[in-house]
């Protein structure tokens, strides 16, 4: 036995003195005989150390980045779906009067040169961004997690297959490749959501693929199958949960990169079309006035993408230590 | 004569989440040179966690707490990293539990021995390989000049603790500490390596800690004993004395539960458990199973494309053994790694299709159903199996009650959650479980409890045939006594038979009625148990029974 399983067995005996020890000195009526005497008041039950929500705090309270990118996470949810309600301004309504104004009390992040309130579309924006990563990245989990899960569990045809599939996908730099699919597919989010989809598709297929190959012969696996399961059922529910730990990590690191990726289609004129605000076309259009000096244009949607990302990419380590039970002790 | 090592009153801490875990608590011993101390104890004892702070290798969260370490005259605990560097492999050494992990992967052998040469100025560039290759030839390798050239993964287990031994003895240290340096090694490949150390150690006169969950080992290689607890020693004697007149209630009880002699199963649980005689197996009834001439060849990868008019070059895993195994009937399958014993039983739970033979079970060909498709097939229940290692065969993200309901959710006649609920808390209460740790992962279980979990699973459908595959391997003694004397209740209980897979021979011979002996894919020789433990006839059974460590006390 290693030594950190040995700490780890000394930890939980110290935790609760007696969860652990009574090898053969808790056995029930039907060997009573290997059974010295218990005392008939010791306590059944354990009391469990903390649950789920215990062990989120643990998580958030042992990694300080983690918990920023937590409360920036829950800050741009809220964005998100309360974003055109909090908005002080219509972030479609122009006042050519009020154009180009700088960060006011009023207009916290200025106006644009039509005078729309910059800060109202930043905030009206963040919905738009959001769910397009986030379909897209749903997208591209579920087709992902299946064919590099049937090609890690199968092996053989199906691996080599669904193998040069991917590589072929990896061949191209993945930008360019979605700006092909948007210009082929044509001009609109959905499209943008599936071409941000393909190309992440690799990332998952390649992770699910890895996950599952190893466990293919495991212990658990041949017991489920000693237990009647068939092979979909095998992969389904016992291999591809004890995937989703590394898959979670891929998922959020993969957020940031999919509104990077949206907000970098609609800035070279994909995707998205003004009027609608989103973060990629703000920044398009903000670039021609910061020659001028009218920085703010850029600047605070850029800067709310940057803050997107980075949450996303902080999030990723914080997540699989919450969603994997034997973090939990 | 003035002791080599001395250690005082020595305590280790660890910093965990859970607060400071007292992992070693005021352990005190001495040791001269050319001496064997053996530590013994079960996982959790601290026993490892000793020798570690003796090497001051503890990890980040572990720190010596108190106490004295005194070698050669350094006080351990006072030296410098940098002093300590020089004193690890040069003076202390250390040879690890599992051989691959302790050696790299990517370099030759005769590398990483001249690596460590190097490290302490042991040798120059220009005399290393000679060096080396004479290290080699120490640990009495053969043709050491082709081995030098050879990667970890090319050699044998053996092999590879052999190479380990000879990095940790390269540089002629004074003292060697081996952390179980045979666990997971064959019976007879760890009689070669225990010789081998001892050997060595008795000719350099060098002091040795060996540290064992194995009583037997040490007893039959140790010359002081020290037998430790939850982090305390509880006794500490000769290793003659603590044998023949063990002082304190826990190591009678280790003694107790490690096979030995001719004791009988009940006589390994403690002795105030005063636990009724063990059930007499009803007389064998008619045949079960029958395998018939059963081959596993495998295609060689070297040889994946045969010249034409040639046969493809194969590997015989299996190669045409037959054997019966009756109702009510307990035969033993043993052999060392790589006899083909679990290629054997995967193929008769039907995990795996043979290349030939025949399978057949209560008089029906169940060989002929490929498994791909036998999950299916109407004797999945009667096929059932308790694996080797308890953590690796439960999911880690199932509770120990969804692990139990899985069979039944399949194969089981329960219909609706609380059938099968009631169902499993039936089978926790029939293997011994608590109830309340039904409720818990697999991680938050100890390792005996995780067996249980195993065999409540392996049950739950009412199985004709139970193949056990090691089941006690990864188990302390203690916790195996407690697990094979359950198995035993369980099969006159439930009218099983067992076809249990082993490469202990003397657990084997408290269980099973028949036995049967394998090597190289072959049967050399099966037979009633006794007669076979007591007078084998076949030249690899001998060596098998004499390879098992006992103290002759």
């Amino acid at each position: 036995m290693t030594e950190r399983a040995e700490l780890q067995d000394l930890a939980s005996e110290a935790e609760n003195p007696q969860g652990h020890e009574p090898e053969g000195t808790v056995m029930n009526q039907p060997l009573p005989a290997l059974e010295p005497a218990v005392p008939a008041s010791a306590p059944a039950a354990r009391p469990r150390t903390g649950g789920a929500l215990a062990h989120i705090g643990y998580v958030l309270r042992s990694n300080p980045m983690t918990m920023i990118a937590f409360v920036l996470f829950v800050i741009i949810v809220i964005a998100a779906f309360l974003g055109p309600l909090i908005a002080p301004y219509d972030p479609l309504q122009s006042d050519v009067s009020a154009a180009l104004q700088p960060p006011s009390a009023q207009h916290w992040f200025g106006t644009d040169d039509l005078g729309r309130d910059v800060f109202s579309r930043v905030l009206a924006a963040t919905g738009l961004d959001l769910m397009i990563a986030v379909s897209a990245v749903a997208l591209s989990f579920v087709l992902g997690s299946i064919l590099g899960s049937l090609s890690g569990y199968y092996g053989g045809w199906t691996d080599r297959i669904a193998g040069r599939f991917i590589d072929t996908i990896m061949a191209f730099p993945l930008f360019v490749l979605a700006m092909g699919i948007v210009a082929a597919l044509g001009n609109s989010v959905v499209n943008i959501v599936y071409a941000t989809a393909i190309v992440n598709l690799p990332f998952y297929a390649r992770v699910s693929r890895a996950e599952v190959n190893v466990r293919r012969e495991a212990g658990f696996v041949l017991a489920a199958k000693l237990s009647g399961n068939s092979d979909l059922r095998i992969l389904a529910t016992q291999i591809f949960p004890n995937a989703l730990p590394p898959m979670m990590v891929q998922i959020s690191l993969n957020l940031g990169w999919a509104i990077l990726n949206a907000a970098g289609l609609s800035f070279i004129g994909l995707g998205v079309s003004p009027p609608t605000p989103e973060w990629g076309i703000m920044v398009a259009e903000g670039a021609r006035f910061i020659v001028s000096g009218e920085w703010w244009l850029a600047l605070f949607p850029g800067a709310a993408l940057m803050i997107a990302v980075f949450t996303f990419n902080m999030l990723g380590d914080g997540l699989r230590d919450i969603v994997d039970p034997r973090q939990r002790t | 004569m003035n002791a080599f090592v001395e250690v005082s009153d020595l305590s280790v801490d660890f910093k965990t989440r859970n607060g400071v875990v007292h992992a070693v608590r005021g352990v005190s011993f001495s040791l001269m040179k050319g001496k064997t101390l053996g530590i013994v104890g079960e996982s959790g004892s601290g026993k490892s966690v000793t020798s570690y702070a003796l090497m001051r290798i503890l990890d980040a969260a572990g720190f010596i707490a108190g106490g004295h370490i005194e070698f050669g005259g350094i006080d351990i605990g006072a030296a410098t990293e940098a002093q300590m560097r020089d004193l690890r492999g040069r003076e202390i050494s250390m040879v690890f539990q599992n051989p691959r992990a302790a050696l790299n992967p990517i370099r030759k052998v005769g590398r990483q021995i001249e690596d460590v040469l190097l490290q302490h100025l042991q040798a120059t560039q220009g005399d290393a390989k000679e060096k080396a290759i004479d290290v080699l030839r120490q640990v009495r390798i053969n043709n050491p000049e082709e081995r030098y050239h050879a990667y970890p993964f090319e050699l044998s287990g053996g092999m590879c603790q052999r190479i380990v031994i000879a990095l940790a003895l390269a540089c002629k240290p004074q003292l060697m500490i081996a952390d179980e340096p045979t666990t997971g090694l064959d019976v007879t490949t760890q009689k070669a390596v225990m010789d081998l150390m001892a050997d060595l150690v008795r000719e350099r006169n060098m002091a040795t800690v060996l540290i064992t969950h194995d009583l037997g080992l040490a007893a039959a290689y140790c010359d002081h004993l020290i037998v430790m607890k939850d982090g305390e020693v509880v006794e500490s004697a000769p290793a003659r004395a603590l044998f023949r007149d063990p002082q304190h209630a826990y190591t009678r009880k280790l003694i107790r539960a490690t096979p030995h002699g001719s004791a009988a199963i009940r006589d390994l649980l403690p002795e105030d458990l005063d636990a009724p005689a063990a059930p007499i197996a009803p007389p064998p009834g008619e045949p079960l199973l029958e395998v018939e001439n059963l081959v596993k060849e495998y295609p060689m990868k070297s040889a994946a494309t045969p010249k034409p008019g040639e046969a493809a070059a194969t590997f015989r895993a299996v190669g045409g053994i037959s054997f019966m195994v009756r109702r009510g009937e307990s035969v033993g399958l043993v052999g060392e790694s790589g006899c083909g014993k679990s290629t054997t039983s995967a193929m008769v739970m039907r995990l795996l299709d043979s290349t030939a033979g025949s399978i057949r079970f209560a008089g029906v060909d169940i060989g002929a159903t490929p498994a791909r498709k036998f999950a299916s097939s109407q004797y999945r229940s009667k096929l059932q199996m308790v694996f080797q290692d308890p953590t690796d065969c439960l999911n880690p993200r199932f509770t120990a009650r969804r692990s139990i309901a899985d069979p039944l959710m399949r194969l089981g006649s329960q219909r609706g959650a609380r059938a099968v609920n009631a169902r499993v808390e039936e089978l926790a209460a029939l293997v011994g479980l608590p109830q309340h740790l039904l409720d818990r992962f697999p991680h938050q279980l100890s390792g005996g409890q995780k067996a249980r979990v195993g065999i409540a699973r392996a049950i739950a459908v009412d199985p004709e045939l139970l193949v056990l595959d090691e089941p006690t391997a990864a188990l302390d003694v203690s916790v195996q006594a407690v697990v094979l004397n359950l198995l035993v209740d369980l099969k006159a209980r439930l009218a099983m038979s067992y076809l249990f897979v082993s490469h202990d021979l003397s657990v084997v011979r408290l269980l099973c009625d028949r036995v049967i002996v394998m090597k190289g894919g072959e049967i050399v020789e099966q037979g009633e148990c006794e007669k076979v433990l007591t007078n084998p006839s076949h030249a690899y059974t001998r060596a098998l029974i004499e390879a098992i460590p006992h103290p002759d006390f």
